[in-house]
């Protein structure tokens, strides 16, 4: 096991920054996701890891050790390539085995050469694969590949293991069983892992922390709870999230102390948080769709949003209502509602939200400013 | 005993239902109605296998025929003289000869070709950045389209032994200069040289071609794997590249036994010296073109045309049968 740290790690192209500054540290045996959109950085991060790609500034550490100019051999590390790169003229016993070859010492005694076919057994047992040691690449199934790609980096006992985008090439059945695979497997043989994907879902339910990537920069680093329930940005809240994060954007209107609304159908019946505070300037606002709920009969804190119901999707397990907010033109909604939820397209609808999930945003940085948690109950109705 | 043909369908399976029984009346097409409904077809496929028929499988043909008659160009009369032509031939030392410096040249010819043209590939792939590929892969093609016996004249100024290049090379680098085309020792090397210059460009590009498609992972895997670049290349491209390789072999061996027209040229064709000195560089082909058209046996040289096309194919054959134990196909 080792850990990691990225201190200001930087990789251009000519003239082009893929990854920009990039500071970051691994835990010993910490399970890391790096999460982003397609083209954000985080693959190219990884191979600078991996040293399949040279590092343009920075200083990449392993244990404390600077391996900036290591070549990727002796770097104890093990990588599943996102289309597996098995080597399609072996078996997978010599998929499994190659590494372990390579790196055996030459004239090594027969014992040494016993101890690597143990490995190898050990590592079919783990990973249910047996049955299929003498078969080709192209004579197993997408889940049976990808084992055999996990196998064979981790039967030399790599110091640190990458993943990228290791179950993208799997249906949506076996993406699923393979994740609870990863997880046990994780817990079994707990190596420092660095695993990038886009799927939000992948990195929610495997990662100790996740690393939001945008950009080529880090934008947040933090647990999977954290980062749904505090995104620090609102790009962040609409890129996890499935849909994601209801993000409109409102004028701050304050009449007096004790009135004040955003645009002309929130209103704020208690002053928010200090940080929250926008006199005069317009602020983002961001609901979850799936705290939103149906209002009843409107209170004293409900103002009405005038808008229409312009989509329902039955999807069996909920209802998704996707709107339009009725005075500001082109600004939607989406709600995330029980599936005995009966809406009809073309009406008006009054959902409304916890103020602990409503959250704010700087309209013009993106950044967090905090939730309405505090301030009474916000309404919106649409 | 007769079976009640209403009877059938009951007592058959599923299949029998499907393709066993014929309806009344449904007959199959006739030949004339296939063809017109495929005569759009017919007619785009009619110019080329008019222009194989009459160019290669009638003459081809032809010379099957002829290598069992005893015949020429401007005698009418064909006489049947059965295995004579063969007899004669293999009675020959100067076709035994012939035969033995076809094989020679092959046999250097292919192994030359496959390790310079993979080294220059390897080469260009590795140390030639993509912007300035494009120029470094045309240079080495270009000697491929250059007609090859204006390319073998100017080989022979350089090997001469007076004058040219390649004896000024030897005696920089205090190397003993060399007779080459003048000599039965260095005169069939020289025209390899020749050979290997013109062809090589050809077999880069398809072998450069073929390490495009060994995926760049598979290379990052084993150096992840802890794979030195020797066994990368030993284990891992080399293998994947083995489809390219048995190609490039097969390509070398159908040309070499083939080789003609630089050996005609750079050996004093033109004047009707050929294949000299003493023969050493008289090929197979070189000798069918002799025999036939300086000589004017016609049967005889459809005999060792005919040898020579069953040498091919056998050794084709042979390269087949190997490939289907060595090659792997993805």
């Amino acid at each position: 096991m080792a850990t990691i740290e990225m201190d200001g790690l930087v990789k251009r192209y000519g003239n082009d920054t893929v990854v920009d500054g990039v500071d970051l540290s691994v835990d010993d045996g910490e399970l890391l996701v790096l999460l982003g959109p397609s083209g954000c950085g985080k693959t190219t991060t990884l191979r600078m890891v991996a040293g399949l790609e040279q590092i343009t500034d920075g200083e990449l550490r392993f244990d404390g050790v600077v391996v900036n100019h290591e070549p990727p051999d002796r770097r104890s590390v093990g990588m599943v390539f996102q289309n597996y790169a098995l080597y399609p003229h072996m078996t997978v016993r010599g998929n499994l085995s190659f590494g372990l070859q390579s790196r055996r010492p030459r004239g090594s005694r027969r014992s040494a050469r016993a101890e690597e076919r143990d490995l190898v057994q050990e590592i079919a047992r783990l990973l249910e694969l047996e049955h299929v040691l003498d078969h080709r690449p192209k004579e197993l199934s997408g889940g049976q590949r990808q084992r055999v790609a996990l196998g064979r980096a981790l039967v030399r006992r790599p110091q640190v293991f990458l993943l990228d985008e290791p179950l993208s090439n799997l249906d949506a059945n076996l993406r699923e069983r393979m994740r609870m695979e990863l997880s046990r497997l994780h817990e079994q043989l707990p190596i420092t892992t660095i695993y990038v994907t886009h799927d939000q879902s992948e990195a929610l339910t495997l990662a100790d922390r996740i690393v939001v990537m945008h950009e080529g920069r880090v934008r947040q680093v933090a647990s999977p709870r954290e980062i749904y329930d505090a995104p620090a940005e609102a790009f962040i809240a609409e890129f996890i999230g499935s849909p994601g994060m209801n993000l409109w954007t409102l004028p701050w209107i304050e009449k007096d102390r004790d009135d004040i609304t955003l645009g002309d159908e929130i209103r704020l019946p208690r002053r928010p948080d200090p940080a929250i505070h926008r006199d005069g300037q317009p602020i983002t606002l961001g609901i979850r769709p799936e705290h939103l709920e149906i209002a009843g009969e409107p209170d004293h804190t409900s103002i009405g949003l005038s808008c229409r119901v312009e989509l329902v999707e039955d999807l069996g397990s909920h209802v998704l209502v996707h709107g339009t907010l009725g005075s500001h033109d082109g600004q939607r909604v989406v709600a995330k509602l029980d599936a005995a939820s009966v809406v009809d397209r073309g009406a008006r609808l009054r959902l409304r939200a916890a103020p602990e999930r409503v959250h704010a945003f700087d309209a013009l940085s993106g950044s967090r400013l905090g939730t309405f948690a505090g301030s009474a109950r916000v309404a919106v109705t649409a | 005993m007769t079976i009640d043909a209403t009877a059938a369908p009951a007592l058959g399976s599923h299949r029998g239902a499907g393709r066993g029984l014929r309806h009344p009346g449904r007959r199959r097409p006739g030949v004339l109605r296939r063809l017109k409904d495929h005569a759009v077809a017919y007619g785009l496929l009619f110019p080329a296998v008019a222009v194989f028929t009459v160019f290669f499988y009638v003459p081809a043909a032809y010379l099957v025929y002829i290598s069992f008659f005893h015949w020429g160009v401007l005698s009418s009369a064909t006489t049947f003289v059965g295995l004579e032509n063969f007899r004669r031939l293999f009675a020959q030392p100067l076709f035994l000869h012939s035969l033995w410096t076809s094989a020679y040249y092959t046999l250097v010819m292919i192994p030359a070709t496959v390790l310079l043209a993979l080294g220059i590939a390897l080469v260009l792939r590795e140390a030639v950045t993509a912007r300035r590929g494009g120029i470094w892969r045309s240079a080495v093609f270009l000697p491929h389209v250059t007609p090859v016996v204006a390319t073998s004249i100017i080989w022979v100024w350089i090997f001469n032994p007076q004058f040219g290049l390649a004896n000024f090379v030897l005696t920089s680098l205090h190397l003993p200069s060399v007779g080459w085309l003048g000599t039965t020792h260095w005169a069939l090397p020289a025209v390899m040289i020749d050979t290997l210059w013109h062809s090589l460009g050809l077999y880069v590009i398809i072998f450069l071609a073929g390490l495009a498609n060994v995926p760049r992972e598979l290379v990052e895997v084993a150096q992840l794997d802890g794979a030195k670049r020797r066994r990368v290349f030993r284990r891992i491209i080399w293998p994947l590249l083995s489809p390219t390789t048995f190609f490039v072999v097969i390509l070398a061996t159908v040309n070499s036994w083939q080789a003609f027209s630089q050996i005609y040229t750079m050996t004093g064709g033109p004047h009707g010296g050929a294949g000299g000195p003493a023969f050493s560089t008289t090929t197979d082909a070189l000798l069918v073109y002799q025999t036939a058209f300086v000589y004017d046996h016609f049967s005889l040289a459809a005999a060792m045309a005919l040898v020579l096309f069953v040498i091919i194919l056998l050794l084709t054959l042979v390269q087949k049968w190997i490939s289907n134990r060595l090659v792997f196909y993805r």
